[in-house]
């Protein structure tokens, strides 16, 4: 009950920034931009072709194309302005002046922030697939790693599954921002470790990519023990119709969510916030 | 003003995340030698990777894989860092009661990231050469983009540093759009992200800012003159235009707060 007042604050005082309002209203902005690029590849291609985009696959490839970039980036934003700033500006106080355990603030935080990715995601679905279907040609395709091409209610199914394992994705993503703006205690140095951390993390996996032997074992361990690459390549991969290396995704997701909440938690509920 | 951009130059070097910042780079600059050296093939037109590298043509391929963490990372970060966070901060009231002319404050800001650019196009120049001269296959003269000519050792050194200076050139267009846009939006945070947007959206979506995405390219066709004129004329004009607005912008903007 007591928490349940703290998550109405916090949430308040994440919809009075702008910031929240501004990463809204990209979405729409975002999805529009994607329809423009995917028609002109579309003229180009035929409808066999892996890559064409219909109405039916929109919502999943415009996530898998843009996750990485965009919602990270959203996430870093939100997780900034709601720990990093409060922090700096000193209005974490107003909260901790009242009956509340760190853990409790802490945990409250966490949760905020991934409602609100939820609820981004939830909106990029039903906007990408209402304007998909009104902006794109409605065409039956092939799905990635599937021999056969996909009806509207299984590829519906497809891009609900795919909008949920890529938000399990994105709640790791959130443990490790979250880390991360526990270590950095300045604004600028959370933003810029964090997209140091994206940044590597590509570059990193793929230069193992392209060093290493693709069957081998340890390649794919490597491989998925980036959370940007389970975000480009592993959900497709765990939706195929053979699906592959699903312990190795889920235990790397799992690691990510629980290892990094940990230290995120025993920083915040260790650090000094008599500022 | 001299005493202004030293001032200015100390607070670039002594903040923390700067000096962080510098060690990543250097590390990344270790790390991508180290990846060219074990996969030794470079690419003029970022597609095919169809150039054998060896130790006269090691920098300017590679490069290459540095100029992402620069453009799109280290350099708005230094930039904001200096022209937005301080006023966000309050830094700024310490030096900004000085008696100097308004416009003053933003040419020495813009003269000190400038040196700092060029340290650090510098530093990349020094670090991949040695590295290159230490571990590459020795040849004795190498051919470059779309030049007929052998060029010899010293050569070879001359079109480096001419690449390099090209690519600082270019870096400082992202000097041009960052203050700009740092001086417009006050909150550091969004104007970092909003500075590595407009330089992603410019270079995908506007045919003349290309050159802000394939720094390594333009480098090359500037080199074997096969530059449109349209690219020095965008090249030119965002400096200068950079420059001047962010002048009168900082002369109109009231920081009475």
């Amino acid at each position: 009950m007591i928490m349940k007042q703290l998550f109405i604050s916090e949430w308040q005082r994440l919809w009075n920034r702008k910031s929240t309002w501004i990463s809204f209203m990209l979405i729409p902005l975002a999805i529009i931009i994607a329809i423009k690029h995917y028609i002109k590849i579309d003229a180009l291609i035929t409808p066999n072709s892996p890559k064409y985009v219909s109405c039916l696959n929109f919502p999943s490839v415009i996530l898998g194309n843009e996750s990485i970039l965009f919602f990270d980036v959203i996430i870093i934003l939100l997780i900034i302005m709601a720990v990093t700033s409060e922090y700096r500006k000193g209005e974490m106080r107003m909260v901790m002046l009242r009956s509340f355990s760190f853990s409790e603030i802490f945990k409250v935080k966490y949760l905020v922030t991934l409602s609100t990715v939820f609820l981004l995601l939830i909106t990029n679905f039903i906007l990408s697939s209402f304007l998909g279907y009104l902006a794109l040609p409605k065409q039956e395709v092939k799905f990635p790693y599937y021999s056969n091409k996909f009806t509207i209610n299984e590829s519906m199914i497809y891009n609900i599954k795919y909008y949920v394992i890529a938000f399990l994705v994105l709640a790791a993503v959130v443990s490790v921002i979250m880390c991360i703006s526990m270590m950095c205690k300045t604004t600028i140095g959370t933003l810029s470790a964090s997209l140091a951390f994206i940044l590597v993390s590509t570059i990193l996996s793929e230069i193992i990519s392209f060093l290493m032997d693709n069957t081998s074992q340890i390649y794919n361990i490597l491989y998925f023990s980036f959370i940007t690459r389970i975000q480009y390549i592993g959900v497709e991969t765990l939706l195929a119709q053979t699906p592959q290396q699903v312990g190795i995704i889920f235990t790397s997701i799992a690691f990510h969510i629980i290892v990094f909440y940990l230290i995120a938690h025993s920083l915040f509920s260790d650090q000094d916030c008599y500022c | 003003m001299k005493r202004l951009i030293a001032s200015e130059f100390q607070r670039i070097f002594e903040n923390r995340t700067n000096q962080i910042l510098l060690v990543f780079y250097l590390g990344m600059i270790i790390l991508m030698c180290i990846f060219r050296y074990i996969s030794p093939q470079g690419s003029y037109d970022c597609v095919d990777y169809n150039v054998d590298l060896n130790r006269l043509n090691f920098s300017p391929f590679t490069f290459y894989e540095i100029r992402v963490e620069l453009v799109y990372l280290i350099l708005p970060i230094l930039f904001i860092s200096s022209i937005n966070y301080e006023q966000s901060i309050g830094a700024f009231r310490m030096y900004v009661t000085r008696p100097y002319k308004k416009y003053e404050f933003i040419v020495s800001k813009w003269v000190a990231l400038t040196i700092t650019t060029f340290i650090l196009m510098f530093i990349a120049f020094i670090i991949i050469t040695i590295f290159g001269y230490l571990f590459m296959p020795n040849v004795s003269s190498v051919k470059f983009y779309e030049i007929q000519q052998e060029f010899s050792m010293s050569g070879a050194l001359l079109y480096t540093v001419k690449f390099f200076i090209t690519q600082f050139i270019i870096a400082l267009c992202v000097l041009s759009i960052s203050s700009i846009i740092g001086i417009v939006i006050s909150n550091p945070i969004l104007s970092i992200l909003a500075v590595i947007a407009a330089l992603a959206g410019l270079s995908l979506y506007i045919k003349f800012f290309e050159f802000l995405d394939k720094t390594t390219e333009y480098g090359f066709y500037v080199l074997s003159n096969t530059a449109s004129m349209s690219f020095y004329i965008t090249l030119i004009s965002t400096l200068l235009g950079g420059l001047l607005v962010s002048i009168f912008l900082w002369q109109k903007k009231d920081y009475l707060y």
